[in-house]
């Protein structure tokens, strides 16, 4: 909606702010009224074990392990340690994450992101006004947002079909055509640790089915080829509402070369992606670009 | 030059009171078809959808996700937007600056609300301060009532004034708007005569809570173009928020937001003489009293003068101003599509397509929306691409 | 079509959200709070640019955006700007029962505050309340500084 405030020309300066106090409600309670409540919401159903099913659909289509999973966890805890923002930053092993208590087979409390209470803000301009009131704007390339069906039964968990089409407006608009080879970093909506490997799927950046392999090879670590979450991403902080937004923040500060010690050296385009719904059923997808 | 932004369809449902036949996404399906049929598109005409309502009313979270059944999002770009009493109107003004960006040709609004689901009233209470505020408020009403006795205070005016702004929309309703939830017809003395709610508003001064969903299509002027011989140009929209703590407000006997929203809107639109330019309102007046007191924050008279632009009939059918040809919010308030309604009778009006309500020669129109901690949305319609 | 499906039997059921909410009241008012409670004392806080005093106080001033840092009293007595009699119950969310009904609900400018507050006021008749009157706070005997309870209600001041 800012996006479209700058576009339409009738705003020069938009304020966009985030707030979440995840702490004052109950989450489960709160998870379980995003399902229907005539059908699903009985059942019991709430973010954390609907995604557990989502997670099993996935290991059984694609042949994922957990430990491969756990491999998420265990960077974006580690990333984080040089990120001052992050809630959750700590040093753990894979062997840790799969001994952890299991919340909702096979999700378990380590793959798990934090409940926690954040705000932030970003300011978008125009493009006149950002050259002339910025010395280092950041540009958005390319936004794309879609949405799959709601029942669950609907959907094929295991693909995320409408992550696909929302990255496809994106990668469009910013006239991206190997995102692999252009994206230089990106920040992903990981609020589980299966989450990361299937969203990257989704944004074209492995070939479907392959989250698994692309893990083992370190494509996503930070001296990797593609660095991804260098700032713990979700699982180090989960402000719900913010964690998309924060996304953004951090693509930003990649781009400004402004990350500190979480900098991936010379990133020129970065990616910031965001969820909603269960099992990701909306997705969202900003590119952005550094000004050049 | 800035992006031309029309409207070429609306839909809405058969309000009422308990739609027990309807789940809450089959009622937006109705809505959504009959905005589709009114433009003559398909679903697969419509790059986006914009959908909202009160999420706490059905206690619903992610109401975009959970409403694609109904909206016909499905695969397709959808956004949630919802600000208390302001979500129909700016539902519609997120409608607009999705096609006023360049980035989608033909987007569909949508606004909806099951009111008889749960206590709405303690729903809306949420919308105040908890610790120091909610519960002295009582929900919606107890704001206006409170806002009315400052403004009888300071100028004088009466609480017949607020009852004949009563008489006027339910009338509308019943005689024109086959869509209204209430089609009652009733006199000053029986308004009057109500009991009162929460002093000084009665029965008879406060709006309904009403079941029902409307949808609004937008398109790009070459769409507009081609979809509507006579499409409804938005030519202006402001928005304004301005307190945090509801009993700022309340002393102030205005609307502040609703001037400075109309002053924006009205600017881009370039309306300089409101009661001279405009040719018919949909006003957002949740209570009888509100008909009264926010007439001078449009511009529509001057500091103090509501009663006497109300008793002087110029606001009733066949006056040089109508409001509320619909019958309004005093008629009908499925509240996430009630500001949305607004925008869909505002530009059926200009397209000439009002039936029964039309208002002869209608060009130019303003719809309004109202929520919450008192702020304002205002949209300027037209048939006219730009006023001169 | 909608009409064709009246009284088809169709089923409506309910559901009773159990959705409770843990609010952090925050720094500002903490402080709030425990001067009502420890010593009967309303406070308020300024804005270093412009001076306005917010009551209850907040962080920021609204019009200057800047962070407020001074603490002041204010006076327990006031004008009251506008008020309603409340006759129609509803769920009090801080409770999670109906509302207590008739109550006056009353918006009131304390004196050496700029901003407003909503609270009650003991007299329910609407035709003995008129706005510009002015009321006087009646703090609780027994304060524990939940919500805004320490003050028990504001009553007319007689002339």
């Amino acid at each position: 909606m800012g996006v479209m405030r700058i576009l339409s020309g009738l705003h020069r300066i938009t304020l966009v702010v985030a707030q979440s106090k995840v702490s004052e409600g109950v989450p489960a309670v709160i998870t379980n009224a995003m399902f229907d409540p005539v059908y699903e919401r009985v059942l019991g159903l709430d973010a954390i074990n609907s995604s557990a099913l989502q997670m099993r659909s996935y290991m059984v289509k694609y042949g994922i392990t957990e430990e491969q999973c756990a491999k998420v966890s265990v960077k974006n805890h580690r990333n984080p340690k040089s990120n001052p923002y992050a809630h959750m930053p700590m040093d753990i092993t894979v062997d840790e994450v799969l001994r952890s208590r299991v919340l909702a087979d096979p999700i378990k409390l380590l793959d798990t992101s934090p409940v926690s209470d954040g705000a932030c803000a970003i300011v978008l301009a125009e493009e006149r006004t950002a050259r002339e009131r910025c010395s280092r704007p950041v540009w958005i390339t390319g936004v794309g947002h879609c949405a799959d069906a709601y029942h669950l039964g609907d959907r094929d968990l295991a693909d995320a079909d409408a992550l696909a089409s929302a990255a496809k407006r994106a990668y469009k608009m910013a006239g991206i055509q190997d995102p692999v080879k252009e994206i230089d970093v990106a920040e992903v909506y990981d609020a589980f640790s299966y989450m990361e490997l299937m969203w990257m799927e989704g944004l074209g950046l492995c070939a479907w089915g392959k989250g698994g392999s692309m893990i083992d090879s370190g494509m996503t670590e930070m001296d990797g080829p593609l660095p991804v979450n260098p700032s713990g991403g979700v699982l180090s902080a989960h402000a719900v509402q913010v964690a998309g937004m924060a996304r953004i923040i951090e693509s930003v500060l990649q781009l400004r070369g402004e990350a500190g010690m979480r900098q991936v050296e010379g990133a020129r385009v970065a990616l910031a992606h965001g969820i909603e719904g269960a099992c990701g059923q909306g997705h969202c997808v900003f590119v952005l670009g550094r000004q050049d | 030059m800035r992006n031309r932004v029309g409207i070429v369809g609306f839909g809405q449902t058969h309000h009422r009171s308990k739609n027990t036949d309807c789940k809450g996404q089959e009622l937006i399906s109705i809505a959504v078809k009959r905005a589709l049929e009114s433009a003559g598109l398909t679903i697969s005409d419509i790059d986006a959808v914009v959908i909202g309502n009160m999420d706490h009313f059905e206690s619903i979270n992610y109401v975009d996700m959970w409403s694609i059944d109904g909206s016909g999002g499905f695969m397709k770009p959808i956004m949630k937007v919802t600000t208390g009493g302001t979500t129909g109107s700016a539902i519609g003004h997120a409608g607009f600056y999705h096609i006023a960006s360049g980035l989608f040709d033909t987007v569909l609004a949508i606004g909806w609300e099951q009111n008889s689901e749960s206590d709405t009233t303690a729903a809306i209470s949420t919308c105040f301060d908890p610790i120091t505020e909610r519960e002295f408020c009582g929900g919606a009403i107890g704001p206006l009532a409170a806002q009315y006795t400052a403004y009888m205070s300071k100028y004088g005016a009466t609480e017949e004034d607020a009852a004949i702004v009563s008489v006027r929309d339910h009338k509308n309703a019943a005689m024109y708007n086959p869509y209204a939830h209430l089609r009652q017809t009733m006199t000053v003395d029986q308004v009057m005569k109500s009991q009162y709610i929460s002093y000084p508003i009665k029965l008879l001064d406060i709006c309904p809570r009403t079941d029902g969903a409307a949808a609004v299509i937008f398109a790009t002027e070459e769409r507009a173009r081609k979809i509507a011989e006579r499409p409804a140009w938005v030519l202006g929209v402001g928005d304004c928020h301005i307190l945090v703590h509801v009993a700022d407000g309340i002393g102030l006997a205005n609307l502040p937001s609703l001037e400075r929203a109309a002053h924006e809107a009205y600017e881009m639109a370039g309306v300089t003489d409101p009661f001279e330019q405009l040719d018919v309102a949909e006003l957002y007046i949740p209570a009888s009293t509100a008909g009264v007191t926010w007439m001078e924050a449009l511009g529509l008279c001057e500091e103090g003068g509501g009663p006497r632009l109300i008793r002087s009939g110029v606001t009733e059918m066949g006056g040089e101003l109508p409001i509320n040809p619909s019958g309004g919010v005093l008629a009908t308030n499925p509240i996430g599509a009630t500001g949305l309604l607004r925008i869909g009778e505002a530009a059926l009006q200009v397209m000439g397509r009002a039936e029964d309500k039309q208002v002869e020669g209608a060009e130019v129109a303003v719809a309004t929306g109202f929520g919450g901690c008192f702020w304002s949305d205002v949209t300027v319609i037209s048939s006219r691409p730009q006023l001169d | 079509m909608e009409k064709d499906r009246k009284d088809a039997g169709a089923i409506s059921i309910t559901a009773m959200a159990d959705m409770p909410y843990y609010y952090h009241v925050g720094f500002y008012y903490s402080r709030f709070l425990r001067e009502l409670r420890d010593s009967k004392r309303i406070v308020g806080v300024k804005c270093p640019e412009c001076e306005k005093v917010y009551v209850p106080p907040r962080i920021v001033c609204r019009d200057c955006f800047v962070t407020m840092e001074e603490f002041l009293p204010v006076s327990s007595e006031g004008t009251l700007l506008a008020y309603t009699v409340t006759n129609f119950s509803y769920t009090d969310t801080t409770k999670g029962e109906p509302k207590k009904i008739p109550y006056t609900a009353a918006y009131i400018k304390l004196d050496g505050s700029d901003s407003n507050i909503v609270h009650c006021l003991d007299e329910t008749d609407e035709t003995r309340i008129k706005a510009g009157m002015r009321v006087r706070a009646v703090f609780s005997g027994d304060r524990t500084g939940d919500y805004f309870h320490d003050i028990d209600h504001f009553e007319i001041i007689e002339h």
